[in-house]
């Protein structure tokens, strides 16, 4: 497998156990996927997401120590607290990606609805 | 057609030279008197074949104004739904840069922007009976430790049925409370500053009228209020 | 508030303005809750206000969807004494003077006043002249300058003050008063061919 689609799946399985736990309204940027269909055309879509990648997900590696990072952007549902829903985020994706021997996960709340 | 809208002529030509009326008087001048009800002041003005017939032209022209005026359908309730339907969609695809805070303990790679812990502190307060939240802003106590506690300050609107300082205490309170029960972030030190006065009318009407139209109804219900200086 | 017509200013209502402070200062610190509020509240005045300027639903519907986010964009800067219904009216008439400016080459001055004016609709019924009559202005506005036309509509339509106008177009007061009066020239004219 190579760097670029094992990169993929893990951004893949991250969003995808991410966006299940309870109190996330959705990952950012991936608000376009919401749009109403009028605007969604003409609005410029935002970078970083090319190739199917999902959004609101950025996978990273240290080429040095070959330990991954994940960056979890989200948009938090009002009602849940905050730091309980990130350790929840957390959580589920150190879970999702537990083949891998090393990653850290950095989860940051952009919006509340 | 004679006359040309010209668009090319510089604006700052005296156009009062433009128009000269046979009995001498400018056209501008009359139509200012027109305009601004002292047509009747000038005994010339309704004697004079030309000045008065300017005059009529100019009111011709106003009902036909009117007309059109009336005639403009009003703006339907759908309209202006979906016209702020899609200006949010498109705000809502706005990344615009914020401060992250700490979520969490200092260990914790947690964050959350700036705006949106405002937004949670804001309608706590929003909650307190009499007391409205204006400027809410987040960042920490000690610029040097971004990871630290939080310093919060806010500015009110508030009745005055109490004390500033007794309201001042308990916006800290409620700040306390949410900042730890529903956000999770650090509080190191609050400010509150009460920066308007909520009259009579805005207080105890928290239980809001039409709450019909979906999100952003918690603004509508002080919308017909007002707030004395 | 649709529908007061010559009434229109573009100052908002005095009890509006204080509960619209708090709205404003949130909005501008990124809480789109307060923004859309804002954009409900203000939309029904600034589509009024574009539909006149323009002349065209659609467009005017663009040209305040526009203007709305231009404003979010702008909210940061905006300073907290300033009435927000005046700054939002500036970026409304500024974004449909652009387009009207923009559109200018597709219109041909000399063929819009003789389609307004049709020498065949003589002494209508009266229901039927006062529909006549409002056609025959927007066809008699649409060969108006662009600068022409928002001077005159800002005054004649939404009444505005020619020292409003000066600063809502940024403009001198000399310059709303030559572009009011030649409107008002040109449209006198156009009407009088139709009447």
């Amino acid at each position: 497998m190579t760097a670029d689609t094992l990169r993929d799946r893990l951004a893949e399985a991250a969003a995808g156990a991410a966006q299940d736990v309870p109190g996330v309204a959705f990952l950012r940027p991936g608000v376009v996927d919401l749009l109403r269909t009028r605007v969604a055309g003409r609005a410029p879509r935002p970078a970083g997401g090319s190739g199917g990648r999902p959004q609101g997900v950025r996978v990273g590696r240290d080429e040095a120590t070959g330990a991954w990072h994940i960056d979890i952007r989200l948009v938090l549902h009002r009602g849940h607290r905050a730091l309980d829903v990130t350790r929840a985020v957390h959580t589920a994706t150190l879970a999702a990606v537990r083949t891998e021997p090393s990653v850290s996960v950095r989860v940051t709340v952009t919006g509340v609805v | 057609m004679a006359m040309s809208a010209n668009p090319d002529r510089p604006e700052e030509s005296r156009y009062e030279e433009e128009e000269r009326l046979a009995c001498g008087r400018l056209l501008s001048d009359v139509w200012d008197a027109g305009d601004t009800g002292r047509a009747a002041d000038d005994p010339h003005l309704s004697v004079c074949p030309h000045c008065s017939a300017a005059l009529a032209e100019l009111t011709g022209l106003g009902d036909a104004v009117r007309r059109t005026c009336a005639e403009e359908p009003g703006v339907p309730e759908a309209t202006t739904a979906a016209i702020t339907a899609r200006v949010m969609d498109l705000v809502r695809l706005e990344l615009r840069p914020g401060r992250p805070l700490p979520l969490g303990g200092p260990e914790e790679d947690h964050w959350i922007v700036e705006a949106a812990a405002a937004r949670l502190l804001r309608a706590a307060v929003d909650a307190l009976p009499g007391v409205r939240a204006g400027s809410c802003r987040i960042e920490p106590l000690d610029p040097a430790d971004p990871t630290g506690p939080v310093h919060v300050r806010v500015e009110v609107a508030a009745a005055l049925d109490r004390s500033l300082p007794d309201l001042a205490d308990a916006v800290r309170a409620r700040i306390a409370e949410v900042a730890d029960r529903d956000i999770g972030i650090r509080l190191g030190a609050a400010d509150v500053l009460v920066v308007d006065i909520l009259d009579e009318d805005d207080v105890g009407d928290d239980g809001g009228t039409g709450g019909e139209r979906g999100e952003g109804d918690e603004y509508d219900r002080y919308g017909t209020g007002g707030a004395a200086r | 508030m649709p529908g007061d017509g010559n009434q229109m200013t573009e100052r908002a209502p005095e009890g509006v303005r204080a509960d619209e402070a708090l709205l404003v200062v949130r909005a501008g610190e990124g809480d789109e809750e307060a923004f859309e509020a804002l954009v409900r509240r203000h939309s029904p005045a600034m589509l009024q206000l574009a539909v006149r300027l323009l002349g065209d639903r659609a467009d005017a519907e663009d040209a305040v969807q526009d203007a709305f986010v231009s404003a979010w964009r702008k909210l940061p800067e905006f300073r907290r004494d300033a009435s927000f219904h005046t700054w939002l009216y500036r970026i409304v008439t500024n974004r449909c003077l652009n387009r009207l400016r923009s559109r200018r080459p597709a219109a041909d001055l000399d063929s819009v006043p003789e389609q307004a004016a049709p020498e065949h609709q003589a002494s209508p019924a009266r229901a039927v002249e006062s529909r006549a009559a409002a056609d025959a202005l927007a066809g008699a506005m649409a060969g108006l300058s662009p600068e022409q036309r928002v001077c005159w509509v800002l005054r004649e339509m939404q009444g505005l003050s020619y020292e409003s106008i000066a600063d809502t177009v940024g403009i001198s007061l000399q310059a709303v008063r030559g572009r009011v009066f030649r409107a008002r020239r040109y449209l006198t004219e156009a009407m009088s061919a139709w009447r």
